[in-house]
């Protein structure tokens, strides 16, 4: 079978190198054209990514030639030689390169495990290529395939399951102790980055209002301006942290700025309505203790990453499980690259044994010159009807045995039965 | 006929046994056909549980909840009612901390079924019977979703305290919704079991003779207005932010656990002014 997949991704290559070999999206479409004028025909995708360069191709010639000639390509188009990249290189052939890109779809290859953007992107690259017309029925069903595995693997295993940033985690947490966070109230102290992408992500999750804290108040006003929130001076905290549902705090103090004392006013205040209070600072900036506070819940930088670790690792447990999805669809795909071999022979065959049909049936209306129009269409219907049920179970058998012996040998056989050329 | 009755009320106990695996199976695989298959086990066991009902009121020709076995029935369908509806949407999940606490109801109703000899009293009949009974039994169906949903919240909050949100954690509602539903079933349970006392208060008044002249010393409607109490104050404490979260949880949790603790106690040492029960077995 002559499809490959040539690349290298972050496990076999620093970061330098992926970005030498890197495609810029404007790049791709003529990197297409150029491949396959290279390969003389056949049909290529380019995947792109910051975690990989990956270059999928179907050639009649065979897996190794089409390796070289990829390679080759990669080299001359970045203006490398091939021995600065080619020890990073990985080539698959055959079955390994649609087991490869069916991983790859569906997450089972990417830095971090069962996240959903990879699929996305392998999308996008089949799309590039499909509008340059540089893919064939081959490669398209074996994209169409893998996100069709892709989807499989997401649907019947937890590989998607639970947040693994800092950001999607805290959200995540919000989701679990508010109904509904439209209604909530989000605080964030200081302005530190994390801590910005952190009320982005509650944002974005629908949270309906902000309160900016900050020691200065040129900073806080123009962080309202920019985030649409209400500008808080840092010395009215006390009197403010009530309004507060959740609270988000990233500033650069060396000392706790908010105690057990300010949460206990606050929940007296706000009638002992649950608070989640994320703490990204280091140092951190909420006294430990007021984890033991009811309805207080307090979750500082390392009990975000460890529950990030957790929904990791969840996930790395599930790889198995996909795995034998993986395999069965790969198993599937080659299936019908095998039953593809044999098609030009039973196109060729039913072609014989039509042409059979229609001399024989055209002798019949000579000698029957006066047989009326409706019986002349009913006599080649009939015809029609018999040839194509006699080749009905032979050429579905045909398929199967293809697919479960070397397509060449029943090819071989099938050509010298019925009499064909090989073309 | 009798037997027809019983081998119903078997089949209702296995299907609420079977729920009840489902939901065990939920509780520990997190795989949401389990609960699915569950709550449908459950429905089967509520009609079942109904038709016991239709079975026993067409055999005796009064409302039949006089009998314990008789009383468990219209609790577990009550129960299962309320479960239905405050377990639904995004908080289905709760379904699996109901059904256990049904089933041991059902499987006491089956034992008490097949154990009690007497028939219940003739005197006790009528609207305010049908009345007085079906609203304490709604109202303990509302208290035990109340329990359910408290040991629910404490399981969700005790998680997030701890930083362990893996597993069953994410299957299981917000904290703010647990702590919604908690409210309401407290509050509809508070406001049902009032009237129920009120109706049978009136009851009591208007039929003076059934229950005796010092009705109202009589340990059952000691407790029962202890509960009431209880409930009142638990109601009000919330409203007014005083217990929330899960300190109402412990509360309601500790509460329920204790009257039913005095109930059990009450009902084997047979400590009771008056006493509605002591029926034939239906079987017999």
């Amino acid at each position: 079978m002559g499809v490959v997949a040539v690349g290298l991704s972050h496990h076999t290559s620093p970061l330098e190198l992926r970005e030498r070999l890197h495609f810029a999206p404007e790049t791709i479409p003529p990197a297409l054209l150029e491949l396959q004028d290279r390969l003389e025909g056949g049909a290529a995708v380019i995947l792109s990514t910051c975690n990989r360069v990956e270059i999928y191709a179907h050639h009649d010639k065979d897996a190794a030639t089409l390796c070289d000639d990829v390679r080759a390509f990669m080299a001359e188009w970045h203006g490398l030689s091939e021995d600065e990249f080619v020890g990073s290189l990985y080539e698959y052939k055959g079955s390994e390169a649609v087991g490869h890109l069916f991983r790859v779809a569906a997450s089972l290859d990417s830095l971090v495990v069962g996240e959903a953007q990879i699929l996305g992107q392998v999308h996008e690259a089949f799309m590039l290529a499909q509008s340059q017309q540089t893919i064939d029925k081959v490669l398209s069903a074996m994209f169409q395939r893998a996100f069709s595995v892709a989807k499989q693997v997401r649907t019947e295993s937890k590989i998607g399951a639970g947040k693994v940033s800092v950001a999607s985690v805290a959200v995540d947490l919000a989701v679990s102790i508010f109904m509904d966070l439209a209604e909530k109230t989000v605080m964030i102290i200081g302005s530190g980055k994390m801590g910005e992408s952190t009320l982005k992500s509650l944002l974005s999750c629908g949270a309906g209002r902000i309160l900016l804290v900050n020691r200065s108040p040129e900073k806080a006003l123009s962080l309202a301006g920019t985030l649409g929130g209400e500008a808080v001076a840092f010395e009215a905290l006390d009197e403010t942290l009530h309004r507060a549902d959740i609270v988000i705090t990233s500033t650069a103090a060396t000392a706790p700025i908010l105690t057990c004392g300010h949460f206990h006013r606050a929940l007296k205040r706000r009638g002992n309505a649950p608070m989640f209070v994320i703490d990204i600072a280091v140092p951190r900036n909420v006294e430990p203790a007021v984890n033991s506070l009811d309805n207080v819940y307090l979750y500082d930088l390392d009990a975000l990453q460890q529950a990030a670790a957790e929904n990791l690792e969840a996930r790395r447990q599930e790889v198995d499980t996909c795995l034998r999805i993986v395999d069965d669809g790969v198993e599937k795909f080659v299936q019908w690259m095998r039953s593809l071999a044999v098609e030009p022979a039973i196109v060729s065959i039913s072609e014989e044994l039509h042409g059979i049909r229609e001399r024989e049936l055209e002798k019949l209306l000579a000698a029957y010159p006066d047989m009326t129009e409706e019986h002349r269409e009913a006599i080649s219907q009939m015809t029609r009807r018999i040839v194509n049920t006699i080749l009905q179970r032979p050429m579905s058998q045909l398929k199967r045995e293809a697919v479960a012996q070397d397509p060449s040998l029943v090819l071989q056989f099938v050509r010298r039965i019925f009499g064909l050329k090989e073309t | 006929m009798t037997i027809v009755t019983l081998v119903v009320l078997i089949a209702g106990a296995l299907a609420y046994l079977s729920a009840t695996v489902g939901a065990v199976l939920f509780l520990s695989r997190e795989e949401a056909a389990f609960l699915n298959v569950a709550r449908r086990l459950a429905l089967m066991g509520m009609c079942l549980f109904l038709a016991v009902f239709v079975l026993r009121w067409a055999a005796w020709g009064n409302l039949p909840m006089t009998t314990v076995a008789d009383a468990l029935v219209v609790f577990v369908v009550l129960a299962t009612v309320v479960m239905y509806v405050s377990a639904r949407g995004e908080t289905r999940a709760l379904s699996s901390f109901y059904l256990p606490p049904i089933l041991v109801l059902a499987l006491l109703c089956v034992l008490a079924a097949l154990r009690t000899f007497s028939e219940a009293p003739r005197a006790l009949r009528g609207m305010f019977l049908a009345g007085h009974v079906s609203l304490a039994f709604l109202a303990y169906a509302f208290f035990l979703g109340a329990s359910v949903t408290s040991v629910a919240y404490m399981f969700q909050a005790r998680h997030l305290k701890n930083h362990h949100t893996r597993g069953l954690f994410h299957a299981l509602p917000s904290l703010e919704r647990l702590d919604k539903s908690l409210y309401l079933l407290i509050r509809h349970g508070y406001i049902v079991f009032s009237v129920t006392l009120i109706v049978g208060g009136i009851w009591a008044r208007v039929d003076a003779g059934l229950l005796g002249p010092q009705w109202y010393l009589a340990p059952k409607i000691l407790q029962a207005v202890a509960m009431v109490a209880f409930y009142a104050f638990v109601f009000h404490a919330r409203q007014i932010g005083l217990l929330r979260g899960r300190k109402l949880a412990f509360a309601v949790l500790i509460g329920f656990s204790v009257m039913l603790g005095i109930y059990l106690v009450r009902a084997l040492l047979g400590v009771s002014y008056y006493h509605f029960w002591g029926s034939a077995s239906w079987a017999s």
